[in-house]
């Protein structure tokens, strides 16, 4: 898959869950937006390997897995992306 | 604790090297209405904010302008990349290289520093909300002038996203403020049914 599409692909989910989160700290007892926050969750874990098994960690601190070779350094970073 | 994440809310692309513009946009990044007065203003109000609802919003909606100056941040960095000083100089940007070079810096559009004076906390729950719903709808329109300022479509792309989400922001505070106003009245009915 595509560089540029893995990416978008996984922006979308974070940014729906960016989203959803902003409602659910005002709305906590809509059951449907929890349902579709826990959906995306599932998704974004899916989404997060898929991409970083194509370009290494997204995330610090051990919230990423960790390819046998240290590659947080190396992977461009987000400003220096080209879309 | 934060977690950084090494990718954009949205994905930043430049048609063309626009030094004016990073010029303006600069004021998003450290100017009085930018990012980086939101997310400090809203994580500083959390530690005496007395709800809980209130408490979570305000990290959350902290968090997410700290994504937002890392976006302001990336279009600065790509809109001037590629200058040579003296470009710099003709885009009204020969101060900025003076005392930066090409390195960001938390000031506003006229290179006027950032300060803590730009964040307001009172302490007291609405005057906090009513100053935070305020702030956003100044980003907001800070997005819209500069919006009216670019002729780039794909900076255009990226700041009606951010105004988009300033006005989300804005409800998600007046949502709470009205929640907060409503508590009081209900306590204060229940005081008074309390005192008779």
């Amino acid at each position: 898959m595509e560089y540029g599409s893995t990416l978008r692909k996984l922006q979308e989910i974070q940014f729906a869950l960016v989203e959803l989160q902003l409602y659910l700290d005002m709305n906590p007892d809509d059951q449907r937006a929890v349902k579709q926050y826990k959906e995306l969750t599932v998704q974004l874990v899916q989404q997060k390997q898929a991409y970083e098994k194509e370009r290494g960690p997204v995330m610090q601190y051990g919230h990423s897995s960790t390819p046998d070779r240290w590659t947080w350094h190396k992977t461009p970073w987000p400003w220096e992306i080209e879309y | 604790m934060w977690i950084y994440e090494k990718t954009l809310e949205i994905p930043v692309r430049v048609s063309k090297p626009d030094l004016q513009m990073a010029k303006f946009l600069l004021t998003q990044y450290g100017g009085p209405d930018g990012e980086l007065s939101s997310a400090l203003r809203y994580l500083n109000q959390r530690y005496t904010m007395p709800n809980k609802r209130i408490k979570a919003l305000l990290t959350d909606i902290g968090t997410e302008e700290l994504g937002h100056m890392e976006v302001i941040a990336t279009l600065v960095y790509k809109l001037v990349k590629d200058a040579t000083p003296m470009q710099m100089r003709e885009a009204g940007l020969g101060a900025h290289y003076a005392d930066h070079d090409k390195a960001l810096f938390y000031a506003d559009a006229n290179g006027v520093p950032w300060t803590a004076a730009y964040i307001q906390t009172k302490g007291d729950p609405i005057a906090d909300l009513a100053d935070n719903i305020a702030a956003e709808e100044k980003a907001r329109a800070t997005y819209q002038w500069l919006i009216n300022l670019t002729d780039d479509p794909d900076v255009s792309q990226v700041l009606k996203y951010l105004r988009g989400r300033e006005i989300v922001h804005s409800q998600r505070f007046r949502e709470a403020l009205f929640m907060l106003e409503e508590e009081n009245r209900a306590s204060k009915a229940q005081k008074e049914d309390d005192d008779l």
